[in-house]
């Protein structure tokens, strides 16, 4: 029993059948950012003029983003350049346009942990009058007394508390050491230094930049972190077709063509989520 | 792909994404550069902003998913697929900017 | 497709020349039968998954009913083993539950809401969707298979996955997920660990639907055999077509919703937390600034297109029931398919009638009462087309064909009852009461339900080659019917009466529901009896797989193009490949020699 259409199309559709189930499939994934894109507008239009939850803007690093969108847009033209090798009836140059695209990928991936990395070692401390003092934590723990452990952050320093990554109340806190104008990396000094002290019952809340942070922390990462499953689900595909899939060619070369394409079709629409969130998180 | 009339379709075609491609690098560079531009409201950024993106969208669909060239079937899924998204997204927005009256 | 011949086991031995092929060889019992990519198999798991979770909602209704009726009292037998058997899964938590037998009203919550959602997503989607879907689908339209078998597979075992995570998070500290089938937040975003087992069990569940909707979509657009045109499609063919649509864009909002209320449980955000939340007279550590009703809109979103991926499968098999044992063809074809697409585009832009109680405004509760009315109509014109299509015809009582005759009235009772919810006034009133279940159940259960029955009925001689008996069938028919309607009628005068669906004591300590509670025991009895009266159709389901009367493969003398295949069908299906060459209800046509003339027959 051999099912129909798998390689050449049918009559009167025109289509075989990968190309109408991946298209149904990211009809799907439409419906599914449509869902997110919606929220992110409704959490804007929601957000304070004022305050620790106003909509930031240009908050992220837009070098570091803009580099990212253009090594997303360059892997989306190298798996057209690898199918159309293979149109081509070259599978050399289709191992190597693969390869790049799969690299990419992993660039695209790394830099975006990077950039994760960075947010959760930045912290806001919200006090109970509405003003917010941000800044970074230094990499390194120092004891202090036995049993009580403090840590540096370049221009802020928390004291009797441990700082989770998610959020911590005040009341959980004694006080917070600020000091203002520290170098960075030199924690030790600025904190001997002149620092300033927050007693911890003027803290409402103290709170890393992770997805607990704000409304617009919170859709950031929800938004860039499906987006990068679905990067990583596309790379996982590519590396098949790369790897093990590669052996379909030399049996069925028209349905391993026909798979690359609809391979790169799903590369594709990530390459295309991705063009409208890059404005939308950096940009605007 | 089989003739040759198709296969320099093909390679045609190709030579169009790179162009393409090129396109979109410039448009993001744009995006990236008004973004920092005053256009008096932050209003006329976000829209300047959006269009920019719909454009390298439409452009990534129409040569990249090659979907100036796909058959009839694709495209009626995807207008509903489009349909019910836009109903989705401003029905619900509509739902927010219309509060009953006297309690809010 | 090559022809292939099997022996009595059902085991293919194929003879196909392909040497990309991996049919070939005989498949061992864990291939053949476990991680199976043939759509009858998967057809039949999702058949005996969705039975038995169909089953355990039932049960954990039938606890909630005894509360319901003897408020406080402890549950006799089954309490102190449902307490025992929690306290062993979790230490305390049948203390915490059920101690002595008698329910607490955090269980009670538990129940209501897992009730709800194994109903909807395990019992009725797999079976409506899932196993009538996949086995009858591909045959009817003259396919060897589904378009994707493994990711036919793959739908399967994430339903399966999905079930278990459901199943499992009843024995975890706090219980199972207590905030309603619909969880809503913030109620949600505070609630037990049961609440996040939930959430992850549904992200499997609608990834097991969204597989399936692109499995079944492609597979009619693009399987169809020779001659099959669009309109020469069966009806059950159209229904589950649109279904699939509606799965297909209506799922993901609700999985982008679920990640989200995922994330605000987990990760700390604030998606549906709004500002200043204060939990057990505590301010809440979050940041605020989220929305609650963003989640209600991303909910019914699929909620209401849900209703008609509940419907619309049972609509179709009626159709298909009463056009075989009417000997006449469907009265409005045409009409019927424009309806029922008619129909799955209206259900997206109808939901927010679930959220009149919520403040919206005139303009947009004007749109949606707007909308919600039309929608009426096409699900009318479906109802009367099935009714006249009775008429003159010489009808044939048979138990499918009982089944499908109770659906329509049973349908009937539930959309008209809908009717008065459309509208903003009366549902201020309305809304949360038992008015709302009743009218719901009767849509879903002796409505949907009734359907599937009688699907069941109908092609169990396609699968097994044997019929189920006729007695014990019209015995669970009449039983389930009169059981029925003693326990969702009354419910309309509870709710008329102002009793709200989510009350722990049944409206004890309510003046106002003082005349009405009294039906609280009849309505139980009837429940507790609806299950007695399953188990002759449990009994005659597994009795007849080996004793059942043997018949022919077309025992019903059917037109439609899975009649033309083996019973049971091989793997593959057909014997050669069928061709349409005429529409699908073809009965007493003047002229010809008999009364049905199958869509495979060429004159």
């Amino acid at each position: 029993m051999d099912i129909p259409y798998t390689v050449l199309p049918r009559k009167d559709t025109g289509l075989w059948n990968a190309k109408v189930g991946i298209w149904l499939f990211l009809a799907s994934e439409v419906m599914l950012f449509g869902a997110l894109f919606s929220t992110y507008i409704l959490l804007r239009v929601n957000s304070p003029e004022t305050g620790a939850l106003k909509w930031p803007h240009h908050l992220l690093n837009v070098p570091i983003g803009t580099f990212n969108t253009g090594v997303l847009i360059f892997s989306s033209i190298t798996v057209i350049l690898a199918w159309a090798s293979l149109v081509l009836k070259n599978l050399k140059a289709f191992k190597w346009w693969m390869g790049i695209t799969i690299l990419c990928g992993l660039a695209f991936l790394g830099i975006k942990s990077r950039e994760y990395y960075q947010k959760f070692t930045h912290y806001g401390v919200f006090l109970r009058d509405g003003t917010v003092i941000t800044g970074h934590m230094k990499n390194e723990d120092v004891k202090l007394k036995e049993g009580e452990v403090t840590r540096y952050i370049s221009n802020l320093q928390v004291v009797n508390g441990v700082v989770n990554a998610g959020p911590m109340k005040g009341s959980e806190i004694e006080h917070v050491m600020i000091a203002p104008d520290a170098p960075a990396g030199h924690g030790h000094e600025a904190a001997e230094h002149k620092a300033e002290k927050i007693e911890g019952k003027d803290i409402a809340r103290i709170a890393s930049y992770g997805p607990w942070y704000s409304p617009y922390f919170a859709i950031y990462f929800t938004l860039t972190g499906l987006h990068a499953i679905h990067v990583f689900g596309g790379m996982v595909v590519n590396t098949f077709m790369w790897g093990p899939g590669t052996k379909m060619y030399f049996t069925n070369p028209q349905r391993f063509t026909n798979r690359v394409e609809v391979a790169g079709l799903f590369w594709h629409f990530v390459d295309l989520v991705w063009i409208f969130l890059f404005p939308v998180l950096y940009l605007l | 792909m089989s003739d040759t009339h198709d296969l320099e379709h093909f390679k045609k075609n190709v030579k169009a994404c790179i162009v393409v491609f090129a396109l979109l690098m410039v448009l993001t560079l744009v995006t990236v550069l008004i973004s920092f531009h005053d256009f008096g409201h932050p209003h006329y950024n976000i829209a300047i902003a959006l269009v920019i993106a719909t454009v390298k969208a439409l452009m990534v669909a129409a040569y990249f998913m090659h979907l100036n060239a796909e058959k009839r079937t694709i495209f009626r899924i995807l207008y509903f697929t489009g349909a019910f998204a836009a109903v989705l997204i401003f029905v619900t927005l509509w739902c927010f900017a219309d509060p009953i009256r006297f309690i809010h | 497709m090559e022809a292939t011949v099997h022996d009595q086991h059902g085991h293919a031995t194929d003879h196909a020349h392909d040497a990309h092929h991996e049919e070939h060889k005989e498949l061992s019992f864990f291939w053949k039968y476990i991680f199976a990519t043939d759509h009858k198999v998967i057809g039949m798991q999702y058949l005996f998954t969705g039975l038995i979770f169909l089953l355990f909602g039932f049960c954990l209704m039938m606890m909630m009913r005894w509360q319901l009726a003897y408020p406080g009292k402890p549950m006799p037998v089954v309490g102190n083993l449902v307490c025992s058997a929690l306290n062993m899964a979790c230490k305390g938590l049948g203390d915490e539950s059920m101690q002595g037998g008698v329910m607490s009203p955090a269980f009670y919550n538990s129940l209501g809401a897992m009730h709800g959602t194994i109903m909807i997503f395990l019992g009725v989607v797999p079976l409506a969707f899932g196993a009538f879907g996949n086995f009858v689908v591909p045959l009817q339209i003259g396919a060897v298979d589904m378009a994707f078998p493994r990711i036919n597979a793959a739908s399967y075992w994430s339903l399966f996955v999905g079930g278990i995570v459901m199943f499992v998070s009843f024995f975890v500290p706090g219980g199972a997920a207590s905030s309603g089938w619909t969880s809503y937040s913030p109620l949600a975003g505070i609630a037990t660990t049961g609440q996040t087992l939930w959430l992850v069990g549904m992200i499997f569940l609608i990834t097991s639907s969204l597989l399936g909707a692109v499995n079944f979509i492609t597979t009619i657009i693009q399987l169809r055999a020779p001659g099959m045109t669009w309109m020469r499609l069966p009806f059950f063919v159209w229904a589950q077509f649109v279904t699939g649509f509606l799965l297909l864009l209506a799922f993901p909002p609700l999985e982008a919703a679920g990640v989200m209320q995922l994330m605000d449980r987990l990760a700390g955000t604030s998606f549906f937390l709004p500002s200043g939340l204060v939990v057990t007279g505590m301010p809440s550590v979050v940041s605020g600034g989220g929305s609650p009703l963003l989640w209600q809109h991303l909910f019914w979103f699929l909620g209401h297109p849900e209703v008609y991926v509940l419907i619309l499968p049972a609509m179709g098999i009626v159709c298909e029931v009463i056009a075989c044992n009417t000997r006449k063809p469907i009265w409005g074809y045409r009409s019927l398919v424009f309806s029922v697409l008619f129909l799955g585009f209206l259900s997206f832009v109808v939901w927010a009638h679930h959220m009149y109680m919520t403040g919206m405004g005139q303009k947009i509760s004007t749109f949606f009462q707007t909308t919600t009315v039309i929608i009426s109509v096409p699900s009318v014109i479906i109802l009367s087309a099935l009714f006249i299509s009775l008429w003159g015809g010489s009808i044939r009582f048979n138990t499918p064909m009982l089944f499908a005759l109770g659906f329509l009235p049973m349908f009937g009772i539930g959309g008209l009852t809908g009717l008065p919810l459309a509208f903003n006034a009366i549902d201020l009133y309305l809304h949360d009461s038992y008015y709302v279940i009743a009218h719901f159940h009767y849509v879903v259960a002796p409505g949907t339900l009734f359907g599937l029955f009688a699907g069941i009925y109908h092609w169990y001689p396609k699968a097994t080659g044997r019929m189920m008996n006729e007695c014990w069938g019209k015995v669970h028919f009449w039983g389930s019917f009169v059981c029925m309607n003693g326990i969702f009628m009354p419910m309309f005068l509870q709710g008329m009466a102002g009793v709200g669906r989510r009350w722990y004591d049944g409206g004890q300590t309510y003046e106002f529901a003082q005349g009405v509670i009294h039906s609280n025991v009849g309505i139980s009895m009837s429940a507790w009896a609806l299950a007695l009266f399953q188990i002759p159709f449990i009994i005659n389901f597994f009795w007849s797989i080996r004793h059942g009367k043997k018949v022919s493969d077309n025992p019903w003398e059917a037109t439609t193009i899975e009649w033309a295949a083996p019973s049971p069908p091989p793997h593959g299906n057909f014997v050669e490949t069928p061709e349409a060459y005429r529409g699908p209800y073809e009965y007493s046509v003047p002229g010809h020699p008999k009364d049905f003339t199958p869509q495979s027959q060429t004159a």
